[in-house]
């Protein structure tokens, strides 16, 4: 297993529409190291599955990677030819999404397609892959598995059905699995179930791990390194127990604050962020958070701030920094 | 006490699998035997994981569903007995608030409209009157005026839930049951609509039936708690009892299993993870229908269907309460 882990650089996304190009990611850097769990964290529309899917290059149709690197160890991903990436796809980095009805092939066994990536990646024989499927499964706390990978997708529960998409992912070993919002479409019991599972293969396999996730409980719950997505960028950076501690974007500061809390007292009322999330393809002018932000002043409206680390391993893009 | 709704001993079936149509081949109880009091001007929030029955029990007390046993009342009233002006008025009175809030509001009509649809059915007030009572809605649930001339698609997610809640308040109902009202939207927008209903129920005096998985969100606005697993109200009693000293052993999991943003409290709390999946509600456990999962399960549990006694402030249906039963083991 390499120890380079993923390093992501500058990359950036655009969406063709009727109107042109528009980006839809732009600027993402940041470094995944092995056996480290790295959060991306933002609402709806901030970018954070169209970052995960341009790195193992599954983006819809009128999507493409514009700028940037995507470092594996040596080879950038953002130039391999599409033979390349297939072996690379579901060996080296492989993807559990949120949606495991979806996500499984509903005309194959779990058993099927729990070997086919281990005959393809690794080459073993059909029966010896099978073998190591039902191993697989038992491992992701699947009971009866010497049953179950007889069975199709929807014969299992959806918490079932995801531990089974978690097995599919890890059956080749990949050095990083990115998981996206592996547990929203599941009730709060069986999320504490799935995500038990992923910390302890995580850690069990030392790979890197890429939550995407909209739960900032989750990222709390899991991350060594947060990135928290706005408008199509990562507007703050920071190791967990840091951001958490000393929020200094005014959007993560107002993400924390508006989550509701099962530890505190109820006195503080709960507040929200006023307005809603821009549309990726009528920002802004400025800061994208500007017209939202309880902080803002006249450089926030024609200046869009940088990522900036100015104290160390915290980057944030926003010009309070300066003042 | 002067309770407003009261559900006594209610179940509701479904008829499942093979054969539906034709009178079903497996009953499935959404509601098993649930019996609890709504209180004028409280907000009693229904809580519990997919399938619990929590949204069976919301759509049966608005009268969508009827119960297969056990008596609905409403105001002093057995609700399935309304007739003529008794059902109208009941149907005016309570009044609800859905999930989703692009499948719930008609994308042809105009917010005005939507918003009037109520009036004009049950006939209130002339089209000037109604135009006038659409701004004042519109007011109250903090949108602008002009919003009446557009049309949903024209809104965000937390402006549309607002629109469905200024439709459910149309009528000046007493009870409002909102069934996940803010689920569907994004955590940032989402306090601003629980705000929105908190504040509505205490300028109103609103009784509000709040129906939701997500418990920290509940913890902000119910004054009472009910659980459900399986069909069944494991535990119910006020929010700071059932959240400050949880009984049931499901309400502990479910309690435990929520994350809290700040990665210090999470390193230091017990989670409960409990063990593998939810029972078929088709064919439950005997006895407690939560014993195949429980920490605590004793012989009684696997024989023994438990109904809600004392515990602590609160009721659980928990035999781990039962004294007479505890000795005996």
């Amino acid at each position: 297993m390499s120890d380079a882990g993923l390093d992501v650089r500058g990359l950036q996304t655009v969406l063709s529409t009727g109107g042109g190009p528009v980006p839809v990611i732009s600027d993402i850097s940041f470094t995944l190291r092995p056996g480290e769990t790295l959060c991306l964290v933002g609402e709806s529309g901030s970018g954070k599955s169209m970052t995960a899917l341009s790195i193992v290059r599954l983006l819809p149709a009128a999507a493409r990677v514009n700028a940037g690197e995507i470092l594996l160890g040596d080879i950038d991903l953002a130039r391999l030819p599409d033979s390349g990436m297939r072996s690379v796809r579901g060996r080296r980095v492989a993807m559990v999404f949120q949606d495991s009805m979806t996500s499984l092939n509903p005309l194959l066994t779990i058993g099927r397609q729990l070997t086919e990536g281990m005959e393809l990646h690794l080459g073993l024989s059909p029966a010896v892959a099978r073998e190591r499927a039902v191993a697989l499964l038992a491992q992701v706390g699947v009971p009866a598995a010497r049953e179950r990978v007889e069975q199709y997708p929807h014969q299992l529960s959806g918490g079932l059905r995801q531990r089974a998409a978690i097995a599919i992912a890890l059956s080749a070993e990949p050095e990083i699995l990115i998981a996206d919002e592996p547990t929203t479409a599941l009730d709060v019991t069986t999320q504490a179930q799935i995500l038990e599972l992923l910390a302890r293969e995580q850690q069990r396999r030392g790979m890197g791990l890429l939550l995407i996730t909209h739960d900032v409980g989750v990222v709390a719950r899991m991350a060594t390194t947060v990135g928290v997505m706005y408008a199509g960028r990562i507007v703050e950076k920071a190791p967990s127990d840091m951001l958490f501690r000393d929020p200094r974007h005014p959007y993560t500061r107002g993400l924390l604050k508006s989550v509701p809390r099962m530890d505190t007292d109820l006195t503080a009322p709960l507040t929200s962020i006023p307005g809603t999330p821009p549309a990726i393809a009528n920002l802004p002018e400025g800061c994208s958070f500007n017209p939202r932000c309880p902080s803002r002043f006249d450089r926030c409206l024609t200046e869009r701030p940088p990522l900036i680390e100015r104290k160390a391993g915290h980057p944030v893009a926003c010009h309070l920094e300066d003042a | 006490m002067d309770p407003i709704f009261e559900v006594d001993d209610v179940s509701v079936e479904f008829n499942v699998g093979a054969g539906a149509f034709a009178g079903g081949a497996q009953k499935l109880l959404a509601v098993d035997r649930a019996t609890l009091r709504i209180e004028r001007g409280e907000c009693l929030a229904v809580v519990g994981e997919s399938g619990c029955g929590k949204t069976t029990l919301g759509r049966t007390l608005i009268g969508l569903y009827k119960p297969s046993r056990g008596r609905l009342e409403f105001d002093g009233k057995d609700v399935s007995a309304l007739r003529g002006e008794e059902l109208r008025s009941f149907r005016r009175r309570v009044q609800m608030v859905f999930q989703d809030p692009h499948a719930s509001l008609n994308p042809r009509m105009k917010v005005g409209e939507i918003v009037a649809e109520p009036l004009r059915v049950h006939r209130v007030g002339t089209a000037k009157s109604r135009k006038a009572a659409v701004a004042d809605l519109l007011g109250r649930v903090g949108l602008p005026a002009d919003a009446a001339n557009r049309f949903p698609h024209a809104f965000s997610g937390g402006q549309r839930q607002r629109i469905g809640i200024a439709r459910a308040l149309a009528l000046q109902p007493d009870v409002i049951v909102a069934d996940e009202p803010v689920s569907a939207l994004d955590v940032s927008i989402q306090a601003q609509v629980v705000n929105l209903l908190k504040g509505l129920r205490a300028q109103l005096g609103l009784t509000l039936v709040f129906i939701a998985h997500d418990l920290a969100v509940v913890r902000y606005i119910a004054t009472r708690i009910a659980v459900m697993y399986l069909g069944q109200i494991v535990e119910i009693g006020r929010t700071e009892d059932v959240f400050g000293a949880p009984k049931h052993p499901y309400t502990q999991a479910l309690l435990s299993a929520v994350p809290i943003p700040d990665p210090d409290a999470e390193r230091m709390r017990r989670r409960i993870i409990l063990k593998g999946d939810l029972p078929s509600p088709i064919n439950p456990p005997s006895g407690c229908r939560f014993h195949t999962r429980c920490e605590h399960c004793f012989a009684p549990c696997l024989t023994v269907e438990p109904r809600l006694i004392p515990a602590g402030g609160q009721l659980a249906s928990c035999h781990l309460y039962d004294q007479a039963l505890e000795q005996a083991a």
